[in-house]
């Protein structure tokens, strides 16, 4: 048995990292074309990213003086290694997950900090004003989107634990989608609790409206103010990453579906078609909550995003909570 | 108060004064006038206050612009009244003449705190010493630039050998 | 603690090097000191020392790219006052057009330049397509997108043809539909209100000690416009008046909301401005004097001084002029632009507030560092000092090579 999780861990490991870069960067430039065309413009072809990466990897890599040299390159490796980890225990494609019994929700959760805990020890490390600013932002940005966060997975498992099983694993959690499981409060409190995690993602990734930790007008670039070369390129590819590995967890906790299941088809057919369907539903939550938000408003200051997750966001999380949990009262009451 | 009124105001501080006026317009043919009037250095802080008490709003301070004429050193110090209402502006300039071997004049950053950043480079480039100033930094030059070369003069401390007025240089 | 966030002297939120130094605690700025000895290039030493008067007008056109018509509109106007020169009336009309199209392109490319700050890229690559319409007027008439190189002491050089009098027509009926949009977008948007509303206010009381011009001080509610207080070309037949934020919004508060509020009703005054210029377009000559060597000549057989005044895109832009007999060169030039007066009320602008707020509250001055940093000394990188001989062959030379 040891040798076999060995086996399915280095091979699958290697595997899912690869093909969650390839696709990480793709959907990176499908959003920049589709973004250009929304501004009236033509945009870079869908490839830019590769190229991006090609060219950053050849550039020379400059380590300031005033840093902390060991802090400042180990920095982007953590970053791009937790975010490769946390497919590890995501559902990809109809499969279950790689490491599927070793480790559940409440793991993800701790693993999504460490990406962003990885950024702000770039920043602090990198000796400029900038990054110190950019830095500190990080921080508070973090501290204010893991509240409603906390608040949806805590919604969604409650509301599953019903059922008998490990309500923290996502496979589990894939098998019983929660849309069949709900009356009609409890649909207005799922729809209320999806909102509010298309809402967090911009946040985690860094986009406008939230970006102020990268803002390139106000502090020059902010975190990444001194990274160049191939230490930027591993940050370039952990945020496409970790957009991937975000977009994944919401399809898994929210759309498990399967297409497969509607049509007669031979094993391979069924496999590509899942995997098809699955792409699809990734594209379609990128687009939703990093593009069209990306390009219709502009950057809120520090203070507004806190108010925004602290009060606005919390409150509107809540809640879905309190009706979900009504939902199941009132289901059990049969007053008809 | 009118271009009249300005004039009785201050005709017993000045020394001479005289009005300089040209037309402009098309279809509607207008007369632009401006006051020119001469001043002694110590009256003027008195003739400045006096302008700012007198004036419905507090008056717009152009700049100051300074001329080396050989002995002396001319300042003028350029101010509008009464904008606001439609040609009814009034242009006042007060001309102040140094001597170069006692050249210094008071500051007016007390009454009209705009004029910072012009004494600051009467300062620089002409030499003068702006007498209770604080901030005596150099504006527009580098911190670098040569001590006792006054770009705008036109004497023996006016800026010569222009490629080698930087140490360091490569011609 | 204290730390000092340096912005600029090179920085993306500056489009000119400047180098503006905030102590902050935290994020809270406590002080702000600018120095401004970035980048100087001895435009007035040139004009006093080196250059005839004529090609001083040249020179004075290169101080800054944007507002490239308000150096040497002023200029002349001084030397015109000083040497009595008469001016045609078609020329003053041609010159108040020339000043009212740059102003629509200038304020186009500010409000571009506000929505990058504030990071909304959609809102910059439409304000900067609008912005086509109006450079590709400023070809048609000027032969050049944004230096125009017309004013010349007794006139302008270019003028206006039958065949591009419908083609700027065009452009105006297109501004009056699309202005109600533009305002729409900028003014109503959630986002752009929460980030300008009371942020970098200038009361009305600093923005008369500290001797404000143009938008920033009309935006604090001072009506100041030397087109309506003291007109010049032919601004007294079309009754210019000063525009602040109450006429759209009812209230005044100075804050940078205000600031976008005043430029773009002034887009719209300009564009009935050229309306009304071109109906009323008088014909004749357009220069009084059109052989140079006359009036250079002229220029050098008077003395006397004036001071020249123009409403820039920016404010108030003063040129004093002193012509000595005899001397070929001006004998004294002072140029005071705009941005050198609006640059002391950064100060009390960014006290107490973010350093997100920075890049906004700076750029709604509307800075063109270019026009202020231009002193004394030239910084010639080769040995030979080219005399006028030289510098009117290489211009012949170039306009044989245009013409082509």
């Amino acid at each position: 048995m040891n040798e076999e999780l060995l086996f399915r861990i280095i091979i699958g490991g290697i595997g899912i990292t690869f093909f969650s870069i390839f696709f990480g960067l793709l959907f990176k430039g499908i959003d920049r074309k589709i973004a250009a065309h929304m501004q009236k413009r033509i945009g870079p072809p869908i490839r830019q990213p590769f190229r991006d990466i090609r060219k950053l990897m050849v550039k020379e890599n400059i380590v300031p003086e005033n840093s902390i040299p060991w802090l400042f390159n180990l920095a982007p490796i953590i970053c791009l290694a937790s975010s490769a980890t946390l497919l590890f225990y995501i559902p990809l494609g109809g499969y279950e997950p790689l490491l599927e019994g070793h480790g559940d929700l409440i793991l993800i959760l701790y693993l999504l900090i460490l990406p962003a805990l990885a950024l702000v020890m770039g920043g602090f490390a990198s000796g400029s004003p900038y990054a110190t600013v950019g830095a500190q932002r990080e921080m508070v940005t973090m501290m204010s989107y893991e509240f409603p966060l906390a608040v949806v997975i805590i919604s969604l498992v409650w509301k599953l634990s019903e059922f008998t099983g490990d309500a923290f694993s996502l496979a589990f959690i894939s098998a019983h989608p929660i849309w069949g499981q709900v009356g009609l409060l409890g649909l207005i409190g799922a729809i209320i609790l999806l909102f509010t995690l298309v809402i967090v993602i911009p946040a985690e990734l860094s986009k406008i409206p939230f970006d102020v930790s990268e803002a390139e007008t106000e502090i020059a670039g902010g975190l990444l103010a001194e990274y160049s070369g191939r230490n930027l390129a591993l940050f370039y590819l952990a945020d496409g990453v970790k957009t991937f590995a975000l977009a994944s967890l919401l399809v898994a906790l929210f759309f498990p579906y399967n297409l497969s299941e509607y049509f007669d088809l031979g094993t391979y057919a069924a496999a590509g078609t899942d995997f098809l369907f699955f792409l699809l539903k990734v594209f379609l939550v990128i687009l939703f909550s990093v593009t069209i938000i990306r390009i219709s408003v502009a950057r809120l200051r520090i203070s507004q995003v806190v108010s925004t997750y602290w009060i606005a966001l919390t409150l509107i999380a809540l809640l879905g909570l309190v009706l979900l949990m009504w939902d199941s009262q009132v289901l059990t009451i049969q007053w008809w | 108060m009118n271009l009249e009124e300005v004039i009785e105001l201050l005709k017993g501080m000045a020394k001479k004064y005289r009005i300089q006026s040209k037309m402009a317009g098309v279809k509607k043919k207008v007369e632009r006038k401006s006051l020119w009037i001469d001043v002694d250095r110590d009256k003027l802080l008195e003739i400045v206050q006096l302008v700012v008490d007198n004036s419905t709003e507090f008056p717009h301070f152009c700049v100051a612009s300074t001329s080396d004429m050989g002995e002396t050193v001319e300042v003028i110090y350029h101010f509008t009244i009464n904008y606001g209402k439609p040609l009814e502006e009034v242009q006042i300039n007060f001309k102040v003449n140094l001597p170069k071997k006692d050249l210094w004049i008071p500051t007016l950053t007390k009454i009209v705190p705009g004029t910072i950043f012009s004494e600051r480079e009467l300062h620089e480039m002409m030499g003068i010493e702006i007498k209770g100033l604080q901030d005596t930094r150099h504006l527009f030059l580098t911190t670098d630039f040569p001590k006792g070369v006054y770009p705008w003069r036109r004497d023996e401390t006016g800026p010569k050998n222009l490629n080698k007025l930087y140490e360091g240089w490569k011609q | 603690m204290k730390y000092t966030v340096p912005i600029g002297p090179i920085h993306p939120a500056l489009k000119e090097p400047i180098l503006l130094s905030c102590s902050v605690e935290g994020e809270k700025i406590v002080d702000v000191d600018v120095t401004a000895s970035q980048n100087h290039r001895g435009i007035e030493w040139i004009g006093m020392n080196r250059n005839n008067p004529i090609q001083t007008l040249y020179v004075s056109e290169r101080i800054c790219g944007i507002c490239n018509l308000c150096h040497p509109a002023c200029l002349a106007m001084a030397v015109e006052e000083a040497a009595d020169i008469e001016v045609p009336e078609r020329a003053e009309y041609i010159r108040v057009i020339q000043g009212e199209l740059e102003r629509i392109h200038s304020h186009l490319l500010w409000a571009g330049v506000a929505a990058h700050e504030l990071g909304f890229d959609t809102l910059l690559h439409y304000t900067w397509m609008i912005r086509e319409k109006v450079m590709d007027i400023l070809e048609t008439v000027n032969g050049n997108r944004v230096t125009k190189a017309i004013m010349t002491y007794g006139g302008v050089r270019r003028d206006i043809t039958k065949e591009s009098i419908p083609k700027i027509q065009e452009m105006l009926t297109y501004y009056d539909q699309l202005f109600n949009k533009l305002a729409k977008l900028f003014l109503e948007d959630k986002t752009i209100k929460m980030r300008t509303r009371d942020i970098g206010i200038l009361t009305k009381k600093d923005a008369l000690q500290l001797a404000a011009a143009g938008p920033t001080t009309r935006a604090s509610g001072v009506k100041k416009d030397v087109r309506q207080d003291t007109p010049y070309f032919a601004y007294p037949d079309f009754r210019v008046k000063a525009l602040t934020p109450d006429i759209h919004t009812g209230k005044t508060v100075g804050d940078t909301y205000d600031r976008i509020v005043v430029r773009l009703l002034e887009v719209k005054q300009s564009v009935d401005i050229i309306k009304q210029a071109l109906e009323n377009l008088p014909a004749g000559e357009i220069i009084s004097e059109p052989k140079i060597p006359k009036i250079l000549n002229k220029i050098k057989k008077t003395s006397g001084e004036a001071i020249g005044r123009h409403e820039a895109p920016r404010g108030e832009d003063i040129h004093y002029v002193k012509l000595k007999e005899g001397d070929e060169h001006l004998y004294s030039w002072k140029v005071r632009a705009p941005t050198y007066s609006n640059i002391m009320s950064w100060k009390p602008m960014l006290l107490n507030h973010q350093i997100a707020d920075i890049p906004i509250v700076a750029a709604s001055i509307d800075p063109c560092i270019s026009c202020t940093n231009r002193v004394i000394i030239v910084e010639e990188g080769s040995e030979k000092i080219l005399t006028h001989n030289d510098l009117h062959h290489l211009s012949r030379k170039k306009t044989k090579e245009v013409r082509k």
